[in-house]
């Protein structure tokens, strides 16, 4: 019984040790080092090389001439990742090309994590024979732990080359090439267990969770700017509703969004209209959405489904608010809410954290999911205005496209732009101060006409303040 | 209230009040005040009585205010020639195809996309080995982003296409002689 058990014990250990080998065969990348140097291999005056060169497939190391003897070190060398060896053979084959010159040498010597030499495995002169004749060379090392094998190729005068190929290092890869090459670490800490270690698991403690994705970026705010009069055009100042956004997908570890944080802040109300304001996910559905929380809704604009999605939709419509009045503390009076100078009209809104609880199920990859956001205007669901030729929502009333100013066609998803292709509502990848009330925006941003004549070319920050220029203050609206 | 009958006024006084530019300015102050009146319907009594009085102030007030509105500007947006193709978007969207190595490792970690100032954008947790398919919106100004994974780094130049391949494996250089 025990002499059983012990053979069973001896049997798993051989094959563990037959099959844990770091190999290399220099075939699968056509004759390039780079991918086999990502992977922590090291080749000096060493290349990849087919043909006559090829000891066994398509492609075999070639060193370069033996010419020159070690100064320092050998002029001609391969040199492994860190492999933590197990006892065993290191295996490989080589020859060289011709014998003239002097003498010509190959030491294989393994390497400790001071790349110091703790074994000198092979110490070859090349004969005339090793011109012809591979010789396949099967090495016993019994040596543990990290270590890295090195080749070494030497000799006088000459234009002898080394060739070599199928090398096999007994143990398993132990490099980081994501840590420049330095021996990987064992067993990185991962405490909530969803394989991604807390030095990259921007959410250590949740296993649903692991990495923040940001529009524009962290902790800025892009802006929405809408004119309110669609399908009539307005006046251009681009402040009815100013919204600052931040879109944040959160992933998990296999790269799917689980949740969708929005942080929003209304800017600025330069109109009468008292519009409510939502998002549409043009490619989810609402059974995609598991759950909503942070919108502020008070009235009946909007009605919900249990998972917070707008009802009555084919695509995820998520109301955010349906009054503006619902966010915003004012400081004095009028309908004006910051965008008239020194008459009041101003104050503060809450900051809106919108967060949309994705469906376990789904498998959205951050980036892929489509933003619509829109205004809804003066309380009337059907009169929708979204960024140019973004879709209408299924509950848009469509028979006000083409009416007035409005030049929308569904037959060519032309949508929210006059006939001289002018927009109702921008969108900005940075905090934009909108125009004062009645402004125009050319007015104020002196390089929008140009970015605009230009086809979006020229002046590609022109919502900036980068130089003197760019805009006319006093058009501006700054309570900063 | 008292400011938007004041605006309303205003507006009425202009020549040309009655050309396109101020219908759109009109209407809005014509639906505060209904809202207004609505809302508080004792001040029906009074908004005659305040219409007359404002009347001959608002057009007196207009003379001084004239230049509230840039007349360079007024039409400034309406007179935009663009190219029917152009979209107004400020930012563009990218595909980067990420070229793994086709003898890459398995060990994962987050491929981080960062914007020139450093801040990191997107983080997909990807091996080398894999070959994956990245889609980001990046402001149109932007004219590089950065990639890392791990202490591997490189830049990546935004390019007219929206669709860019990168890998970080460089192209060799034959040192062999």
């Amino acid at each position: 019984m025990k002499n059983s058990i012990f053979a069973i014990i001896v049997t798993a250990l051989l094959t563990i040790s037959s099959y844990a080998q770091v190999t290399i065969d220099f075939e699968g990348t056509n004759g390039q080092r780079g991918p086999f140097q990502q992977n922590c291999w090291f080749f000096a005056s060493t290349a990849i090389k087919s043909g006559s060169s090829a000891l066994n497939g398509s492609w075999s190391l070639r060193t370069g001439q033996l010419s020159n003897m070690p100064d320092v070190q050998a002029p001609h060398r391969l040199r492994t990742p860190w492999i933590d060896m197990v006892p065993g053979n290191i295996t490989f084959s080589e020859r060289i090309t011709a014998l003239n010159g002097g003498a010509k040498y190959l030491d294989v010597v393994v390497l400790d994590q001071n790349n110091n030499v703790v074994s000198t495995i092979l110490q070859k002169q090349f004969t005339s024979s090793d011109v012809s004749n591979v010789t396949n060379h099967s090495i016993p090392v019994n040596i543990t732990g990290i270590h890295k094998v090195e080749f070494r190729w030497y000799g006088q005068g000459g234009t002898t080359r080394g060739l070599m190929d199928d090398l096999s290092v007994p143990g398993t890869y132990a490099a980081d090439p994501g840590n420049s090459c330095q021996p990987l670490q064992n067993s990185p800490v991962d405490t909530d267990n969803d394989t991604v270690p807390d030095i990259s698991d921007e959410f250590p403690n949740d296993a649903n969770s692991a990495f923040n994705n940001f529009f524009p970026q962290p902790s800025v705010f892009g802006t929405l700017a809408f004119e309110d009069l669609w399908p009539s055009q307005g006046d251009y100042d681009f402040n009815d509703l100013v919204l600052d956004y931040n879109y944040n997908e959160i992933t998990n570890a296999n790269n799917n969004v689980v949740r969708i944080e929005i942080s929003l802040i209304v800017k600025a109300v330069g109109g009468t209209f008292d519009n409510g304001y939502a998002i549409q996910l043009d490619n989810v559905t609402p059974s995609d959405i598991a759950s909503i929380t942070g919108q502020d809704l008070t009235g009946s604009l909007f009605t919900l489904s249990a998972n917070g999605t707008e009802s009555g939709q084919s695509q995820a419509v998520i109301p955010v608010f349906d009054s503006a009045e619902n966010v915003i503390t004012r400081i004095g009076g009028g309908s004006m809410y910051n965008t008239i100078p020194s008459v009041g009209g101003t104050g503060v809104s809450e900051t809106i954290n919108l967060v949309i609880n994705m469906d376990a199920q789904t498998t959205y990859a951050p980036g892929t999911i489509v933003y619509n956001p829109f205004l809804v205007v003066n309380q009337q669901r059907g009169v929708e205005v979204h960024l140019p030729d973004n879709v209408p929502t299924d509950l848009a009333d469509q028979s006000l496209f083409g009416t007035n100013n409005d030049a929308s066609n569904i037959g060519t998803s032309t949508y929210y732009k006059t006939q001289n292709n002018l927009p109702w509502a921008l969108n900005m990848p940075s905090s934009f101060k909108h125009p004062v009330e009645q402004q125009d925006v050319t007015g104020a941003y002196l390089n929008f006409a140009p970015w605009a004549q230009s086809g979006g070319t020229n002046f590609t920050d022109w919502y900036s303040n980068t130089s003197p220029g760019y805009r006319n203050d006093a058009h501006i609206f700054d309570n900063n | 209230m008292i400011y938007a009958i004041e605006r309303l006024l205003k507006l009425f006084c202009r020549k040309q009040f009655f050309t396109q530019d101020y219908r759109g300015k009109f209407a809005k102050n014509i639906n505060q005040l209904i809202m207004q009146i609505m809302k508080n319907k004792r001040f029906r009594k009074l908004l005659f009585s305040a219409f007359i009085i404002c009347t001959v102030a608002s057009c007196d007030v207009e003379e001084v205010v004239a230049d509230d509105i840039d007349p360079i500007n007024q039409n400034g947006m309406k007179s935009l020639v663009v190219d029917d193709s152009f979209d107004w978007s400020t930012s563009k969207d990218y595909t980067i195809n990420f070229k793994g190595n086709p003898i890459g490792t398995t060990i994962e970690r987050p491929l981080e996309i960062k914007i020139e100032n450093g801040d990191v954008i997107r983080r997909v947790n990807i091996s080398l080995s894999d070959n994956v398919s990245i889609n980001l919106r990046v402001p149109s100004k932007d004219e590089n982003l950065i990639l890392s994974w791990g202490s591997l780094e490189k830049t990546l130049t935004l390019e007219e296409s929206n669709t860019i391949d990168f890998t970080f494996i460089e192209p060799d250089v034959d040192e062999e002689e």
